[in-house]
């Protein structure tokens, strides 16, 4: 547990030292616990199903890990002297890091709650702490009447944090999904403090994308929903930065936020949206086109590669993860057969039921799309663009997705609950897009 | 056409008024006490109501916001005491609507969770539903009054402020929405402090006694154990379903129980088989489940009771109907012979 203390020590003071590139203190600490996280997340697993090393070291690889590739990188980068670093605190950020210190400490006090988390997360984490590899527990399928293959329908992103906190003694999971809300309530903040509009709109606007009940509930439940939640929504974070400048850094940092959600969940493929959206700010920029594919190709590859080594994995181990991992053709087929004007009713009426707790979100979010289409003369700012290309493209995935269930799962409709959680992120997108819409009227009359 | 609405006479202005807030409330009000003795007593109509609410609910409303922009408009103009104080009475109404809310949620929280509904007959989700609509009408009403007492309040609507006006006008109503949800989520909050960090219990919080269940088996069977448990099922939900007990049995072999025969023939020489002995009682259609429900050969049958007594039965046969000698039991072990 201390090397993992460590870690987060090098990975904040490379952060906020080392780049100084506008890092505040919050957003440093922020950020370099999301990293730990992802770090953390990875490394033990590959290390353990291919290179057989114990979960026991994991903390000592994990430091490894993180001390070698923050050395390698301060020899290459360029140490910047002149830039101040930004040691200020306002009040406001101040009460945050109280807000973070409760949460923190009420996530070690915790219970683990959660169905799937008793069943799948945590037993997976319980069995690699033993010496199971993940390859071994193809076996369990063979006595198991239902479940089949069980084991392997998720990425070990939330099981590998757990089995690390276990390999330094009996300790409350829950302290993760503490982690993982501060650090999205932080980002929220960050997200919202830079816009330019009245502080009370600021307020509210915070309080509709973080503390809804949807998304506080998941600080008491074990799911993988509000990691996903937070990695996708720090590498949104850091594209819109890298829509302002262009820094290199930055679509780094973004980039690897996507391959630690597809670490986490593969079965929403969210990243396409992200995708769109950064082809958007590619071709937006007035650079060669040999520039445009080298970035693209970088940013395809960091955050591809943790989805290329799971699939391959699977693939390797168990051959595929049957309908749910469809191949192409198979999924257009299947679309277009689901277009039947009675299965469109039942699952128009299915999104319907289902979101309907976040409704109100919704037509904010359409209202917001009208104006927006409704005000064309004007032109409205790049952030503003990349969320509404990534709420628009997610939700037709969505719907797109459920489609394709109706065709292929007879429970396709029995699973609302599980829809809704796959949505989570429509609120804080809704609050964030809502901000900048509210700035772009303000600013531009 | 909203225009000429807005130019109508006085007297059907206000009639129009009248007709929207009663239909609305009284509308609401159907619903809300859907399931009323009065209500159940109307039949087919009631049912027709309701079902034809999804439709009709929206367009009133509608409507009915609609009124209450013309009537703020007059409010802002004329300096009448009586229409100053219809529409405080309006707001008066809404008011007691929303927290009519918080005070049946609150009510549901202390009792039980459908206990406005068995004791007043008010169907929460409409109350719900109908205080919404009332938040958004005091918006509506307020900022429309608000852009009224401009003089030249034409000019104000540009699409840029409507568009402000809109999406500003839907936080409160995002924001009461989380402040309804907000005392559900201390209670429980409190019960889980309460019942499990304060008392520093190892209880998992979502299935009740499955702790003392695994701990039981765990304690009286060797790591290397095979354990043949009931199918998934409505009967078993719980310990029918390996992958979640395998959370506390690991690393013991499970086996559902339809390959149980298939295991038995393939194996040989191995000891430490067990049946994990379970029944199952639906109180509605009095069915009892017993698993195993055959004969086995046992060497010794262990029972875990409720109060966490552990009972010893040494049968050299278990029989189904052994079961009912044992009395209210958890759980039971059978070790195969």
């Amino acid at each position: 547990m201390i090397l993992i203390l460590f870690s987060f020590l090098i990975i904040f003071l490379f952060i906020f030292y080392f780049l100084r590139r506008g890092f505040s203190i919050l957003e440093a600490l922020g950020l370099s616990a999301i990293i730990l996280l992802g770090v953390s997340g990875i490394v033990p697993f590959i290390g353990n199903e291919f290179f057989n090393i114990s979960y026991i070291y994991s903390s000592i690889e994990i430091f490894t890990v993180v001390f070698a590739i923050s050395s390698i990188s301060m020899l290459f980068l360029r140490h910047n002297n002149r830039k101040k670093i930004n040691y200020k605190i306002s009040k406001i950020d101040f009460l945050m890091l109280v807000l973070v210190s409760f949460i923190l400490i009420r996530g070690f006090l915790l219970p683990m709650r959660g169905w799937d988390a008793f069943s799948l997360y945590d037993s997976r984490a319980l069995m690699f702490l033993s010496g199971t590899k993940l390859s071994d527990m193809i076996a369990f399928s063979k006595y198991d009447e239902f479940n089949q293959l069980y084991y392997f329908s998720y990425p070990p992103m939330t099981s590998v944090l757990h089995t690390v906190l276990y390999s330094g003694g009996p300790t409350n999971t829950m302290i993760i999904y503490a982690i993982f809300y501060s650090v999205f309530i932080i980002f929220a903040y960050l997200f919202i403090r830079g816009m330019k509009i009245n502080g009370i709109l600021k307020f509210f606007l915070f309080v509709i994308s973080v503390l809804n009940p949807l998304i506080f509930m998941h600080t008491k439940l074990a799911y993988t929903n509000l990691p996903t939640l937070t990695f996708q929504f720090v590498s949104l974070y850091y594209l819109i930065k890298y829509g302002k400048s262009y820094k290199g850094l930055y679509l780094l940092i973004s980039a690897l936020f996507l391959g630690f959600s597809n670490w986490t969940r593969s079965l929403e493929p969210l990243f396409i949206s992200f995708f769109i959206a950064f082809a958007f700010l590619i071709l937006k920029r007035k650079n060669s086109l040999i520039d445009k594919v080298i970035e693209g190709a970088k940013y395809l590859f960091v955050s591809m590669a943790t989805w290329l080594i799971w699939s391959l994995y699977i693939r390797f181990t168990i051959g595929g993860l049957g309908d749910t991992s469809p191949s192409l053709l198979e999924m257009i087929s299947k679309i277009s057969s689901s277009l039947l004007l009675s299965n469109l009713l039942d699952v128009v009426f299915f999104v319907y039921s289902a979101l309907s707790r976040i409704g109100l979100y919704i037509l904010m979010t359409l209202f917001i799309f009208l104006f927006v289409w409704l005000r064309t003369k004007k032109s409205i700012k790049t952030e503003e663009k990349i969320v509404m290309i990534i709420i628009f493209t997610t939700e037709a995935l969505m719907i797109g997705g459920t489609l394709y269930f109706s065709k292929t799962f007879s429970w396709w409709n029995q699973i609302p609950d599980s829809f809704l959680r796959s949505n989570l992120i429509m609120i804080p997108l809704t609050g964030i897009l809502s901000g900048y819409f509210l700035e772009d009227l303000k600013t531009r009359k | 056409m909203y225009n000429k609405f807005l130019n109508l006479s006085e007297k059907s202005k206000n009639s129009l008024f009248w007709l929207g807030f009663i239909l609305s409330n009284l509308m609401s009000l159907f619903l809300v006490f859907r399931s009323s003795p009065f209500m159940i007593s109307m039949g087919v109509i009631r049912r027709v109501f309701v079902g034809s609410s999804r439709l009709l609910i929206p367009m009133v409303y509608v409507f009915f916001l609609l009124v209450v922009i013309s009537f703020s408009k007059r409010l802002a103009a004329d300096k009448n005491i009586k229409t100053k104080l219809i529409a405080l009475l309006v707001a008066v109404l809404a008011l007691v609507v929303i927290f009519s809310l918080f005070y049946f949620n609150y009510q549901d929280l202390i009792h039980y969770s459908n206990y406005s509904f068995s004791r007043y007959y008010i169907f929460l989700p409409s109350l719900k539903f109908y205080a919404n609509f009332q938040v958004l009408m005091l918006v509506v009403g307020f900022v429309s009054y608000w852009i009224f007492s401009f003089n030249k309040w034409k000019k104000v609507l540009t699409i840029n402020n409507i568009s402000f006006l809109i999406v500003v006008s839907l936080l409160p109503l995002i924001i009461f929405n989380i402040l309804v949800g907000i005392p559900s989520e201390l209670k429980d909050e409190l019960y889980i402090f309460r019942t499990f960090v304060l008392k520093n219990n190892r209880q998992i919080p979502d299935f009740q006694s499955l702790r003392d269940e695994l701990d039981f088996i765990t304690s009286n069977t060797p790591p290397t154990a095979t354990i043949i448990h009931p199918t998934q099922s409505n009967e078993f939900p719980i310990i029918g379903n390996q992958p979640l007990i395998r959370h506390g049995l690991f690393p013991r072999t499970l086996i559902s129980a339809k390959y149980a025969t298939d295991f038995l023939l393939q194996i040989n020489n191995q000891t430490d088989i067990y049946y994990m002995l379970s029944v199952s009682y639906d109180p509605t259609t009095r069915i009892q489940t017993i698993f195993p429900n055959y004969q086995v050969n046992t060497s010794e049958i262990l029972i875990l009771y409720f109060d966490g007594s552990v009972r010893r039965v040494d049968k050299p046969l278990y029989v189904p109907e052994l079961v009912n000698n044992l009395g209210q039991f958890d759980i039971g072990l059978i070790k195969l012979k």
